[in-house]
């Protein structure tokens, strides 16, 4: 496999991957269904 | 009169049931013959910035939808309209969330059903042995029932019928009890087995194959992935392949279909929408690039070379998936046991991926007779399922006139885009990008970066304005002129155009019933 595929295949697989499991963290730590809101504030409002 | 909602037990399973809305047939089988047919990694580019600009945001613009409906009693598109846009034109137009998901879920359980007939071929070695020829024949038998040469005319029914049967009982189990239950079981098996013919698939040796010219060369499963991964950056101005890789984004995350829509509808009022649509968005995309795009291609490619995976992909996703598979697994090193194995879990891993799809295009159908017209949960599965059936035995009876491509190309393909279109006119632009924000980011866990709401307002409406009319220019009138058909294909696909017409009219009937009925009990939006 050459090495620019390599690159482009491992970085695609990283953005997902580091989608993935960042959002089901976050979701893991929220509270059950039904007891938000748990908004951020809006930095920009 | 507002009946109490079902609402969904664990946000995982939440999670769980619309990514197994989203993984479906397409991500094993039409990705893999997009990417080919486009030129593997210059298909990649335009991918991953449509997933981007249009998928993400559908996805957020659904759930939105979907949650701003369901407060307001409404499971299902035409009364979502309603809810956002107060005109009478609203719920017809919503109708389209209606009519797709019900038009896609019966010509989808007939093709799942292959896939539950190939896991049984699998374990018991029908496939076992057959050459390319034999192959095809193998599957143009099971496909065409005047050809009785290897299957029995009534082997296509049973199989669809058993699909059917257990799509429904699922369905009538309920939202908590069935569909939650099914997708945290069936999306872990999907992922292991995908996991780990994808390894197998990986760790395969180089073969020597034969070329056209009848010359030898090696090929490995690294010259697929090879393929997958570079860009032609040439071939980057060609808007075909732009298009390509937007509708296969639209196909593989189940946008413009009114399902997404139909589960969020369950939501409670804070319950988060921006960090769980990502989360969804990424297992598909797990599911589609990581998985499924290292499975048919290199596998393929290392059996049969760039040249023969390209020529395979010419012929469609079930030549792909039914014929050149079944051939790889033949090929595989480990003798019957291994073939048997991998063939299993290939078309057992089709079989989740197309279950966990289908229960979710009987949701908008089942929850519209719940609350229209006092369905209980089983009466509305139940009849959704019978209609399902009965509509379904066409399918199976003029399948070689060309009745399912009447069908896939309007509903499960144009009709995509044009209610996507609709949906996101009326949640950013009627009710407004400031409240459309602010409806998003209720309850949320997450803040979505700020330039996504300029994405949203513009760039994902403009970019579904130019593939509806790119698509209509380039294939939809061809397509409606029947320009390329087989002059024998075309009574069948005037009749399948009928039937689909005569299920549009009566899904029109019956909206207009239930608001006579909603608006004699004086039900607001």
């Amino acid at each position: 496999m050459n090495t620019g595929a390599l690159i482009f295949m491992l970085s695609a697989w990283a953005v997902v991957l580091t989608i993935l499991v960042w959002s089901f963290s976050k979701l893991l730590r929220l509270p059950p269904p039904g007891e938000g809101p748990t908004t951020p504030p809006d930095p920009n409002p | 009169m507002t009946k109490e909602r079902a609402q969904w037990g664990s946000r995982v399973g939440l999670i769980l049931a619309m990514a197994g809305n989203a993984v479906g047939l397409g991500n094993f089988l039409r990705f893999p013959v997009q990417a080919t047919e486009n030129g593997g990694g210059t298909f990649m580019i335009p991918y991953f910035i449509a997933f981007l600009l249009v998928g993400i945001p559908l996805m957020w613009i659904e759930w939105g939808v979907g949650r701003h409906g369901g407060l307001r009693g409404h499971g299902s598109v035409p009364g979502m309209f309603h809810s956002l846009w107060d005109h009478p034109l609203a719920k017809y137009l919503g109708v389209l969330g209606l009519f797709t998901p019900l038009i896609v879920l019966i010509y989808y359980c007939y093709i799942e059903s292959w896939t539950l007939a190939w896991t049984w071929f699998s374990l018991t070695g029908a496939t076992r042995g057959l050459d390319e020829p034999a192959m095809r024949a193998f599957l143009h038998s099971y496909q065409d029932l005047g050809n009785h040469s290897i299957h029995g005319f009534w082997t296509p029914f049973i199989f669809f019928f058993i699909t059917i049967v257990v799509n429904f009982a699922v369905v009538a189990k309920g939202l908590s009890g069935g569909i939650e239950k099914l997708a945290k079981i069936g999306m872990p098996i999907l992922f292991i087995f995908a996991a780990i013919l994808v390894v197998r698939v990986l760790t395969l040796h180089p073969q020597a194959i034969t070329m056209p010219d009848g010359s030898t060369t090696m090929s490995s499963p690294a010259a697929g992935l090879n393929f997958m991964y570079t860009p032609d950056w040439a071939k980057l101005a060609d808007a075909r392949v732009w298009l390509a890789a937007a509708g296969q984004i639209f196909f593989t995350l189940s946008v413009g279909m009114g399902t997404l829509q139909a589960y969020a509808s369950y939501l409670r009022r804070h319950d988060d929408i921006t960090l769980s649509g990502i989360a969804t968005a990424a297992t598909n995309e797990t599911a589609e690039v990581v998985l499924g795009g290292s499975l048919a291609i290199p596998a393929i490619v290392a059996f049969f070379g760039v040249t023969g995976a390209v020529a395979i992909a010419k012929g469609g996703a079930y030549d792909l998936g039914f014929v050149a598979m079944p051939l790889v697994f033949n090929k595989l090193p480990g003798g019957e046991l291994m073939g048997a194995a991998a063939g299993f879990m290939w078309f057992g891993l089709l079989f989740f991926a197309g279950i966990t799809s289908s229960v979710s295009m009987a949701t908008p159908t089942t929850s519209f007779l719940e609350e229209n017209f006092n369905f209980s949960h089983k009466k509305a599965g139940f009849t959704v399922g019978g209609v399902a059936v009965a509509i379904g035995l066409l399918h199976i009876l003029f399948y070689t006139g060309g009745f399912l491509d009447e069908w896939d190309y309007w509903a499960g393909t144009f009709g995509l885009v044009v209610l996507a279109m609709m949906e996101t006119i009326l949640f950013v632009w009627v009710l407004g990008p400031d409240k459309m924000w602010k409806e998003l980011h209720d309850g949320a866990a997450w803040r979505i970066p700020r330039f996504y709401k300029f994405i949203m307002t513009w760039i994902t409406p403009l970019f579904l304005l130019v593939m509806m009319v790119w698509w209509t220019v380039t294939q939809a009138v061809p397509v409606l002129l029947m320009d390329d058909v087989d002059p024998a294909q075309l009574p069948t696909r005037w009749a399948s155009r009928g039937v689909m017409l005569f299920i549009l009219a009566f899904l029109m009937v019956l909206t207009r019933i239930a608001w006579k009925r909603r608006d004699a009990r004086g039900e607001g939006l």
